[in-house]
């Protein structure tokens, strides 16, 4: 991390914090000019991060992985420009972030992570990181933490009809382009959120991993030079609608239903190693269809809530390459059906003002379809691959105590299964004790137990299936403190820090077999250890002057502590590959009368290649910091409100990779005008 | 950094090529000169997907051992997945798989010299079957690439006849006269014979699922391991086997059967041309006269998957590479010819391939 990104991060981090979770705060406590939430019962000892909606809306070209990159210290491990993005933290794997949309997990069942570069941020309503053991109260699986998106017309569409449209340009022929249209009237709400993202996506760099020789008229090596390159087939096109209603039958409940379809035909880009001409196609395409129907009853003691939800995705990846002369060979035909239907109901119980009682029930059915036509031999009619379906059922119960302001405790108890295998009960604990009530500094502890069930494709695939895989399981321990607070009714701060420890063991990796495919294993013991900070400060100052800055920040060691492979196994006692000791971000706004400029950094330590980690040219990763920069300007013309935006992103030009010979652009540009009725 | 100053190594070493696919000579018969040393260079595959793939070189003779040679002499990693490397006089030909790459090497130090980019599927071996010819064979394609190794350029393919484009697979070459000989390993089931004079595939001869790696012995006749495939194939799924092949009939003279589900990545044969060693989830070693498969072990591998194997020509020495887990550095085993461990070095990630390396005999022209 350089100086400069430490010194802002360091300011950030001073400044204190804000933007947190706002809707559920009940009457604050006002003290000599502070105001302090008071802590509701049913967040006792909860971790939680909430990314802020106008990180969320700050431009249609970002996705989720963009902004969980710069607004949080989630570890965003991008493969590329429009490129699979996994998101970890806690120094875990992608398949321990659990991911639920409207409450039914969007994790792909087949692999058991997401692919966050494919959720365009403009979608998502509301996002939040549950960290750790409190992600056990939405759901199981979460080993390192919770994703937790939610989608509605209700929180945003006003009374009448509501329009907006964004037109984005970007370099390299990028086009973004967005509608949303809203309406209201009573009891309901609906919208309609329209996206079409595209280009070729072939930016320049410098390739310096490979050389362009120089040679004499004797044919002898003079000289060399790394070529000025193209990124090669990254081409993307991404289409998503998403249909929201709600309709609010006052005591009866609230009713809702989301309908999200996602269209994806992208390009995978070549490694910087690789020699190959033009002509070959290496591509993914994508149609996931996915709609969560909801109820909630709400009463002064008492909530009811079900839900109802199904999801279809079509995922094909091809990859052929030419013979010449117009022939060529496919090596790679795969196509999956996933299709997952998902119930669930719920209930919640407040007997006084002091405890909570609730009982969830959530029941999962994934059946995938997946096979690779291309190794399919010629007169046989076994193609590799496989055709399985599971059904996962989990249930919680749980009950939370806060006596008096200051203390709470709580415990949750979930059980799940998955197809015939039940999972030993799960356990959770919390407990918060408010130390300083003036600023609401709070003390949190929490412990839990929790596992992850291996994958469909973990157990089932053809080659490399392992249906003896036992579960990743472990425990983790919280401690934290936060504080949260009001000063003179204008300036927000918050603040949080805490120390996690979690031990899992059976960690699932896939490795190359002596048959020469990849083979799922549990081999190793893993504590991932360290510390979350978060820090936010929302500042109104005189002559209309708004200043915003947040800031967060990981550190987190995740040792392999199992058993040696054998007695030359170097891996045991160092960091697990590709999870950086570091990882920071931090932005500032700064906003007057209509203008709003931001400054966006994200910074990650070192990241290892090997589970030995060498310092070797490519086993090694150094650092990185990645500034961007926007200037907004809102206006009122004509009747109507314009947004005009300039955004740079990599500020400073950082040639950097997040994966190894993984190309990542340079400094670029795109621009946005956003006109809403 | 020149192997030849370092490592004073001083071994002739003509008959690479029966003992081992990395070396180019028309007549292979052995020669044995115990008074010679060698270096080995041990091809690291690295990981599908990522770029760091290593060469290490070992001279047996100080057991000191260099790693990362491509990267430390080139200063660009060598690619994603290398599979082969051939020396041939002073050149050594890398090949890397999934980069689709063969690099023209100086066989010293390994500095570039050029290379072949184009019309290469899937690349897996080189062989220098003429003047300025070579051959590279391919996965994913039912054709081997014909070479002109001095322009750098593909100028043909010779097309393996019933064999499909997309399940299509040749591997190891091993010349023998006017015919090079290649094993088809992935989905296939038999090894062919091309003529060199003609660019043609003459003749096929099935000898077992997947023929995984091959030699030849002292008397010019072929051996061949299988893998047997794995369960759930299109292919389907038997046990691996051992066959003997005589080339002046080209017809399977013997076949020894293992079990299934036997793990059988690799097959050497030492510098006489007469003794066999194979990993048959442990290490084996059996003369080529002998008519059935060892009961015993030479080296017992302790339940770990040993992913490649070498014998020294000249000591007889025998090199087993470790991949530990697959995601660090891996080492290779050194091992007398009673089986016993003697050394072990360091090596690149994912160690499964060895090329004999001989600058005494390249010095001397």
């Amino acid at each position: 991390m350089n100086r400069i990104t430490a010194i802002i991060l360091l300011t950030a981090a001073a400044l204190g914090a804000a933007g947190q979770d706002t809707d559920s705060v009940p009457a604050p406590v006002a003290l000599r000019g502070i105001s302090v939430a008071a802590r509701r019962v049913a967040d006792v000892g909860r971790q939680e991060t909430r990314i802020d909606s106008a990180a969320l809306r700050e431009n249609v070209a970002l996705s989720l992985a963009d902004v969980l990159g710069f607004n949080s210290s989630a570890y965003i491990k991008n493969f590329g420009r429009a490129t699979l993005a996994t998101v970890t933290f806690r120094g875990t794997s992608p398949s321990h972030t659990q991911v639920t949309w409207n409450g039914m997990r969007i994790s792909s069942p087949m692999l058991g992570s997401t692919d966050f570069s494919m959720i365009p941020g403009y979608f998502v309503d509301d996002a939040r990181l549950v960290h750790g053991s409190s992600s056990l109260t939405d759901t199981g699986g979460g080993i390192g933490g919770l994703v937790r998106l939610g989608t509605s017309a209700r929180t945003w569409v006003p009374e009448g009809f509501s329009a907006q449209y964004v037109q984005g340009v970007g370099m390299w022929r990028t086009f973004d382009e967005f509608l949303r249209l809203g309406y209201g009237r009573g009891p309901w709400r609906v919208s309609l959120r329209t996206s079409y993202s595209s280009s070729p996506n072939d930016f320049p760099f410098t390739n310096r991993d490979k050389k362009i020789l120089i040679y004499d008229d004797d044919n002898k090596v003079i000289g060399s030079y790394h070529p000025r390159e193209r990124n090669r087939s990254g081409s993307f096109k991404d289409f998503h609608t998403l249909l929201s209603a709600s309709y609010d039958a006052g005591h009866r409940g609230r009713w809702g239903i989301d309908a999200w379809y996602m269209s994806s035909n992208r390009e995978l880009p070549l490694l910087t190693t690789d020699y190959s001409s033009n002509d070959f196609e290496n591509r993914q395409r994508e149609h996931t269809f996915r709609t969560v129907a909801s109820w909630n009853r709400t009463s002064p003691y008492m909530a009811l809530r079900a839900r109802a939800g199904y999801i279809h995705t079509w995922l094909a990846y091809d990859y052929r390459r030419g013979l010449g002369g117009g022939v060529s060979t496919t090596l790679t035909r795969s196509r999956s059906h996933v299709n997952t239907l998902y119930a669930a109901a719920g209930w919640s119980w407040y007997p006084t003002d002091s405890w909570l009682f609730t009982a969830d029930i959530d029941a999962h059915r994934h059946c995938v379809d997946s096979h690779d036509n291309a190794l399919a031999a010629p007169g046989s009619d076994i193609v590799p691959g496989y055709d399985r379906s599971r059904i996962e059922l989990s249930a919680s119960l749980s009950a939370k105590w806060r006596p008096v302001r200051r203390f709470g405790a709580g415990i949750v108890l979930r059980q799940e299964t998955f197809g015939s295998k039940v999972a030993a009960p799960v356990p959770a604990v919390f407990a918060d004790y408010t130390v300083i009530p003036a600023i609401g500094l709070t003390a949190k502890a929490s412990a839990s137990r929790n596992y992850r069930f291996p994958t469909l494709n973990d157990l089932y695939t053809t080659p490399g299936g392992n249906p003896d895989l036992r579960p990743e399981q472990g425990w983790t321990y919280d401690l934290g403190l936060s504080s949260q607070f009001t000063l003179d009714g204008r300036h927000t701060f918050s603040a949080s820090a805490g120390w996690f420890d979690s031990r899992i063991t059976d960690w699932i990796q896939w490795l190359p077999s002596p048959k020469g495919f990849y083979v799922p294993s549990n081999v190793k013991e893993v504590h991932a250890y360290g510390i979350e900070a978060e820090a936010a400060a929302g500042l109104s100052l005189p002559r209309g002057w708004r200043l915003d800055i947040s800031a967060s920040y990981t550190w987190s060691a995740s040792i392999n502590c199992g058993e040696p492979v054998n007695d030359a196994d170097r891996s045991v006692g160092k960091q697990l590959p590709y999870v950086p000791r570091h990882s920071a971000s931090a932005v500032l706004r700064v906003g007057w009368r209509g203008w709003e400029l931001a400054y966006k950094i994200q910074a990650y330590s070192e990241r290892f290649t090997m589970s030995s980690n060498e310092y070797t040219i490519t086993g090694h990763l150094p650092g990185y910091s990645l500034s961007n920069l926007s200037l907004d300007k809102s206006l009122n013309l004509f009747g109507l409100q314009w947004h005009a935006k300039a955004a740079v992103n990599n500020l400073f030009d950082a040639d950097y990779r997040t994966v190894l010979s993984r190309p990542m652009p340079g400094t670029n540009v795109e621009f946005f005008l956003s006109l809403t009725i | 950094m020149k192997f030849k100053h370092l490592l004073n190594i001083s071994l002739a070493m003509a008959a690479a090529a029966s003992f081992t696919a990395c070396s180019d000579a028309d007549d292979p018969k052995p020669v044995i000169d115990p008074d010679l040393t060698s270096g080995l260079y041990v091809i690291c595959q690295g990981n599908f997907g990522s770029a760091n793939s290593s060469i290490t070189f070992y001279d047996p003779e100080t057991n000191v051992s260099a790693g990362e040679v491509f990267v430390n002499t080139n200063k660009i990693p060598l690619g994603e997945l290398a599979q082969s490397m051939t020396i041939d006089g002073d050149n050594a030909w890398i090949v890397v798989n999934n980069s689709h790459v063969v690099y023209k090497t100086d066989a010293d130090d390994l500095e570039l010299e050029g290379s072949i980019t184009e019309g290469l599927t899937s690349p897996r071996y080189f062989k220098n079957v003429g003047a300025n010819k070579a051959y590279i064979t391919q996965l994913y394609s039912n054709r081997i690439a014909i070479v002109d190794t001095k322009n750098l350029k593909v100028t043909g393919y010779i097309e393996v006849p019933g064999m499909d484009v997309a399940t299509g697979s040749t591997e190891m070459m091993i010349k023998i006269g006017k015919y090079i000989y290649v094993n088809c390993w992935s989905y296939q089931n038999s090894i062919i014979r091309i003529d060199t004079t003609t660019d043609k595939v003459d003749a096929s001869l099935e000898v077992g699922l997947q023929p995984k790696s091959m030699v030849m012995d002292k008397n010019h006749d072929l051996w061949i391991l299988t893998d047997g495939s794995y369960e759930g194939s299109p292919v389907g799924h038997e046990a691996p086997r051992l066959v003997k092949v005589t080339t002046a009939d080209f017809k399977v003279a013997a076949t020894y059967e293992m079990t299934l589900n036997d793990y059988t990545p690799a097959l050497a044969i030492n510098g006489a041309g007469d003794r066999l060693y194979f990993i048959r989830n442990d290490v084996y070693t059996m003369s080529i006269t002998d008519t059935a498969l060892p009961a015993e072990p030479l080296i017992d591998c302790k339940g770990n998957y040993y992913y490649g194997l070498t014998v020294d020509p000249v000591r007889s020495d025998i090199y087993i590479a470790d991949a530990i887990d697959y995601v660090q550095p891996g080492r290779v085993l050194r091992y007398n010819s009673k089986g016993e461990l003697t050394q072990s070095f360091a090596t690149g990630v994912s160690p499964q391939a060895f090329c004999w390396y001989d600058p005494s005999a390249i010095n001397a022209k």
